[in-house]
Order: C-alpha cells, then structure tokens, then sequence
C-alpha cells in the first residue's frame, strides 16, 4: 500500500533518470520533451488516482499522503506539463542543453513534491534543497549569457542563505520540541513556556519561507532572477517554486506553529499588503516584458499571501483556487512571451507593437490570460481574486480586502500597456510569426483552463472546501 | 569547571576566532584556510557532543571536499593579485579595513542578533534533560537511516545526482568551442 | 547533559550564526559569501547536534547527517556557477554584477 501511494514521486523519480538515459542515446532531442509530456500525464494519472484516500502517514511518517499534497501535486504537474510542451524551440535556438534542462526540471518538481507530501521536517527541507538545487541550476542554464549567470549567483547566494535561516528555524523548532514532525511539534509547543524562542524559530522560518515565496522585503534576488533566467525557467520558477513555498508556509504555520498562529497572522497580512503594492508599483515603469512579469509575480505572490494572513479554512480554499488559476495565466502569458522571443529576441514590452494584425490568435490569447491576472471576469484569475477578498472580509480584514482592490486598480496600466501595444495600428513588420505544436497546445490549454476556471468554478471549489490542512 | 567545561572553551574559542578571520580576511585565500579551522573546530565541538560519526564525517566533507573545492574555486576564479600579497581590489578591502557606511549596519545587525540570540537561550526554560543518548552513534545513525528515514536518505542521493548532472551543465565547456 | 552545557552549545551556535551572517553582509566576493553560508550552516548543526545530544535522540544527528550531504552537492553548484561567472567576466564579484539593475 505505501507503494501505491509515493508511486507519483517513484514515477517522476524514473522519468528523471529515463531522460538521464535518454538524452545519452536519443538523437533527436525533442523525444525527451515527448517522454517528458508522456511521463508527466502518468505522474498525473497516479496522483488522481490517490485522490479522496484517507489521510495516511506512511514511511514512519516522513511521507503524509492527503487531498492537500495531492492538490498541489496537480498544480506542479501541470506547470511541468506546459514547459515540456512549450521549451523546445526556445531551448534550442538559445543554445540550451535540453536533455539537462529537462532532467533538472523533472528533479526540481520532484523536490517540490516531497515538499507538500510531507509533516516530517527533515523530508520538507530535503525537498526544499532539491528544488532549489536545480533551479540555481537552471538558472543559469543560458551560458553564452553573462545575464543568465547572474541571475544564477544572485539566486544561488540568496538560495543558500535562506536554507541557512531556515535550517537555524528549524534547529529551534527541534529543540524545543524534541521531535521532527510538525503535529508533534504542535503537541509540545502548545504547553511549552518558550514563547520568545518560539517567535525566534518562527521569525527563521517566515523569513526564509517569505525569500522563497519573494515576498517584501525578502524579495531582492526575485527580478534579477526572473529577468535573467532562461523564459521557460522563469515560468517555473515564478509558478511551481513559488507554489511549493506557500504550501510549505501553510503547513509549518497551520499545523507546527498553530499553537502561535494568531500572532503572526498581523505580521503577514501587513507582508501581503507591502508585497503587492510594492510589486504593481514598480512594475508600472518596466519596459522590459520578462522584469515586468517578474514584478507582477511579486505583486500576485502579495494576494496568494493574503490567504495565509487571514488563515481561515475559507481563505486557504480562495488560495487553493488562485493557485491554480494562477499558474494556468502565468504559464500561458509566458507561453506567448516564449514564441515572441523565438522571432524578436529583445523582449521588450516594445515587441508586442502589432501583434494583433501579425498573430490574431496570440493576441486574443494573451489578452485574455492579462485580463485574468488583473482580475476581471469571466476568468479564473477574477474568481481567485473574488474568493480571496471574500475571505478577507469574512475573517476580519477588512483593510487587507480593501487593499487588494486597490492594488488591483493600480496594476490596471501596466497589463494594459501591453494590450495596447498589441492592438496599436502600428506599421507591423513583415514577419511570420509560428511556433511549433508543443506552444500552440500548451497556450491553448492554459487559455481554455482559464476560462473554464472563471466560467464554471463550483465544482473545484467544492472539491476544495473537502481539503484540510491540519491533520 | 570540569576538564570537559576547559576542553569546550577552548574549542569554542577556536571556533570563533577562526570564523571570525574568515569573515575579516583580506586575501581570500587566507580566508578559505581559516574555514578549514573554523571546520575542525566544529568538528571537534561535535565530538564533546558524542557525535563521533558526524565528527569524522565533518572532517570528510567539509574540511576534505568543501575546503579543497572551494580552495579550487579561488584558483579557478580569482585573478592572481588578489591571492598573492599584494593589496586587494576595492571594495573588500574597504569594507574590511574601515568601517564605512556599508559595513556598518550588517556589524551592527550581527552584534544586535547575537546578543539577542544568547539573551533568548539564557532565558529560555527547558524541560528537565530526558536520558542521555547511546554511544554507539554509527549504528544507531545507520540503523535510522535506512529504516525510519529511507526516503530522505533516498532523496539526499537524488540531490547528489541533480548537483552532478548540473555542475557538468554549467560548467563544461562546449566541444565545438574548444 | 545538563541545562547550563546545552546553553553553552546554543550561544556558540548564535554567534557562529552571527559571524556568518555578517560576513554575508559585509563582504561582496561570491566566494566569501559561500564560505559565511558554510559557516551559517555549520552553526544550524551544532544546534542540531546539542539538541540530538540534550534530547537523548539521533533526530538531529540525522538531520545533520543529511544537510552535510545537501550542502557538499550545493557548494559543488556554487563553484559551478563562480567559474561560469568567471568566464563572463574578469573578476567574480558581486559588485561587478549589476547588468540586471533598472
């Protein structure tokens, strides 16, 4: 039985050292992204399958299966889904090495993986590390690019740093408890008489958590890093790793430091509500696409937060939801930013200028998917958002809800400002603009998702409210 | 004081003093020596600890392969004057030297932090200590890992594979630039 | 092992943390930067360690056991990394890495 239930982590183990085989003998590199798209659907179909089984902590209790994990499983599927579809043509006119860029990524969902599938601290940092071990590595992965090196360092040194924070964290968390597992952990937290040291471990830990998930003021290495790193990487970056942060912060809050929720609760709310404002802020006067993109993830990050801050079983649906929706718009927008930069490789803001006439298609698409990430129906982005403010208010901050409204105006302009570009009847070059099959599906899965998430978002948010945090 | 209390200062002091010429070293060279006792003397605090294993592996790793990378990093990366004697490129022998604005916040924030980290310690109530740990720590620590915590142990072995597989992507060159 | 003992592992951890994060702070060399992580490091196990030893339990010892591993394989990145930067530019320093400002 425990077999069936890790088989998701066993399979996305084997799919790593397949196209570790693979990209040895394969002579053509595009059938390790199939392999990839192949071995992801598998992975996918084992987590559904372990959908609605019972709790279980198996592996002694270093491994927790429950509709939580799996919940956030289905989101790093997806987004590993949608970068094996839309990487190939990137990776290859950048001169990437595939068969590691797909290895490292399959790895790096891996360590997500046992990021959320866990309580055991030792196994959430091991997943922790594993992530961010490739990622630093991904990074950096543009080597005729001395920007892509950069964003590689400044991620690497601030990586390890955080691990550090977390570690001394978790150091105290241990020795004041005696034990490793957060439900445990609360169990002796609860009685223990420790509260400074107790608020020591837990300021570590928000902290590090707050660099993986870029929230202010922790957020310094997050726009270099996203501008400089490979398009593709960024995406993931922005998506899955941010993802598993939050799951990670909704654990360690909502179970192991669940004793001292209430004092952090304020904390957060006030890092939600600097996040996003100083993440739509500074995106305004972006002119390049990826730095704009990667001050609007800060600023999203801020609303995902707001879930975490009111910390309610309604506010941790919203964000459930959001997450999703939020990777499905990040991961399209990205899809489309992708296939303009294989033509015009400059990617600014400047190069969507007529890309109505040239590519309808993308056009319409993009706007859509900036449309949701600003918050407007019918699409999934608005009912996150929706949700979350709902949540806000209901709970008791009203301020943050307000906010959040607030910041959405503020981030009107500058997702407006790539729209009209789109559509300004300016003189359009003559150049045609296609991408291969693998983009093409991926956008329009992430489009058609979307949709489906804004038009008929009931039956996942009742799926939703079914999740539990706390054991 | 027992022998034991002597034995810890002394370690202890060691420990510090090295770390601490880490951090201040001017040649960088110097500096990676000194992590090399700053190493040791960990190392040597976990054997006061009874961690015998973790001692001898501390050793191993990171003062035989962390120490020697990164003393291989330096020759790799690092021009020569800023091995050598002569003095150092800007910015670290500024920060270093005199206490200018940039240094001056981080002493600051790293004297506050201490202070309020042995402040916390001393006021923190622990339990009564519970029994003491076995001796026999290799087989203990074997008998854990490959039983109760089989998946890290699996998992350390896949962040090993990633640091390989990454390493030789990043830092290969191309054949057809050579 | 005694309350006052377990204090004194956990100041010298403090401040070994301490002079870690300093370092971090104050000097820009990536290499530098490295070691003061490695030194953080070092410091979160002896925490661990004393905390194994105080509770009578090999938890901690495991967790050091594996963030040696973890940390072997992360300074191997880092050096990837250095030496990559290396070929872009003359000197690795962080200074020096400022294309990405704006």
């Amino acid at each position: 039985m425990q077999y069936v239930l890790i088989l998701p982590e066993i399979l996305l183990a084997g799919l790593g050292l397949v196209l570790l085989g693979m990209d040895l003998f394969a002579k053509s590199k595009r059938s390790l992204a199939v392999a990839g798209v192949i071995g992801t659907l598998a992975t996918l179909v084992a987590v559904l399958a372990n959908f609605g089984v019972a709790p279980a902590e198996i592996w002694s209790g270093t491994i927790r299966v429950d509709d939580f994990a799996q919940y956030f499983k289905v989101i790093f599927l997806v987004i590993l889904g949608l970068v094996f579809l839309f990487s190939h043509e990137y990776l290859e006119k950048r001169d990437v090495r595939m068969g590691e860029f797909y290895i490292l990524v399959t790895f790096a969902t891996l360590g997500a993986f046992l990021m959320v599938s866990s309580l055991e601290l030792i196994t959430i940092y091991l997943g922790l590390e594993l992530m961010t071990i490739a990622s630093y590595i991904l990074a950096g992965m543009l080597r005729q690019d001395a920007r892509s090196s950069e964003a590689s360092i400044k991620f690497f040194l601030m990586g390890a740093l955080t691990s550090g924070v977390i570690l001394y964290g978790l150091s105290l968390l241990l020795g004041l408890s005696g034990s490793t597992h957060l439900v445990a952990i609360a169990e002796a937290l609860a009685t223990s008489p420790n509260t400074a040291l107790i608020t020591a471990a837990g300021v570590f830990i928000i902290a590090g958590l707050g660099f993986k998930i870029a929230a202010v003021p922790f957020h310094m290495w997050a726009p270099d890093t996203y501008e400089g790193a490979p398009t593709p990487v960024s995406a993931f970056l922005i998506t899955a790793s941010e993802a598993a942060g939050f799951a990670v912060l909704l654990r360690i809050l909502l179970v192991g430091l669940a004793p001292a929720l209430a004092q952090w609760k304020m904390v957060l709310a006030v890092i939600a509500f600097v996040t996003m404002t100083f993440g739509n802020v500074t995106a305004i006067v972006q002119t390049r696409t990826k730095r704009m993109l990667a001050y609007s993830a800060i600023a999203q990050a801020g609303y995902i937060l707001v879930g975490v801050a009111v910390a309610t079983p309604q506010s941790v649906t919203a964000m459930l939801f959001y997450m999703l929706a939020y990777a499905f718009m990040t991961v399209g927008a990205f899809a489309v930013v992708i296939m303009l930069s294989n033509h015009i490789p400059s990617e600014e803001i400047e190069d969507f200028k007529g890309l109505a006439q040239r590519a309808p298609g993308y056009a319409l698409a993009m706007t859509l998917l900036l449309l949701s990430l600003i918050g407007i129906p019918p699409t999934g982005g608005f009912f996150g958002k929706l949700a979350l403010y709902r949540s806000a208010v209901e709970g008791g901050m009203v301020w943050l809800a307000l906010a959040m409204v607030i910041n959405s105006a503020i981030s009107v302009p500058y997702y407006f400002n790539v729209i009209r570009n789109m559509y300004l009847a300016e003189e359009a070059p003559a150049m045609e603009l296609s991408a291969r099959t693998g983009l093409k599906l991926a956008l329009g899965i992430a489009v058609a998702a979307t949709l489906l998430l804004g038009v008929f978002p009931e039956p996942l948010v009742g799926f939703l409210r079914t999740i539990q945090v706390m054991p | 004081m027992t022998v034991t209390d002597w034995v810890f200062l002394a370690v202890a002091a060691v420990t510090l003093f090295s770390a601490y010429r880490v951090v201040v070293s001017r040649k960088i060279m110097h500096a990676a020596l000194w992590l090399g006792l700053t190493f040791f003397g960990v190392a040597g605090i976990f054997l006061l600890l009874g961690a015998d294993f973790l001692a001898a592996a501390q050793v191993l790793v990171y003062v035989g392969a962390v120490t020697t990378i990164i003393i291989f990093g330096i020759m790799l990366s690092t021009p020569e004057e800023l091995r050598g004697p002569s003095p150092e490129a800007g910015s670290d022998a500024a920060s270093s030297a005199a206490p200018t604005r940039r240094s001056f916040l981080p002493l600051v924030t790293a004297i506050g932090f201490a202070a309020v980290m042995v402040a916390l310690v001393n006021r923190g109530e622990w339990p009564s200590p519970p029994g003491s740990v076995s001796t026999d720590t290799p087989r203990l620590l074997g008998e854990a890992l490959f039983t109760r915590f089989v998946i890290p142990f699996e998992v350390a072995s896949v962040v090993l594979l990633v640091a390989l597989v990454g390493a030789i992507a990043l830092a290969l060159k191309e054949e057809s630039g050579q | 092992m005694t309350v006052e003992i377990l204090q004194g592992y956990l100041i010298l951890s403090g401040i070994l943390f301490a002079i870690g994060a300093a370092g971090l702070l104050l000097r820009r060399s990536p290499l530098v930067m490295l070691m003061c992580v490695e030194i953080m490091l070092n410091a979160a196990n002896l925490a661990f360690i004393a905390f194994a030893r105080y509770w009578g339990d090999m938890t901690g010892q495991i967790f050091t056991f594996l963030v040696v591993t973890v940390a072997a394989a992360e300074v191997a990145i880092g050096l990837a990394i250095i030496v990559l930067l290396f070929r872009h530019r003359d000197a690795a320093d962080v200074d020096d890495v400022n294309a990405l400002r704006g």
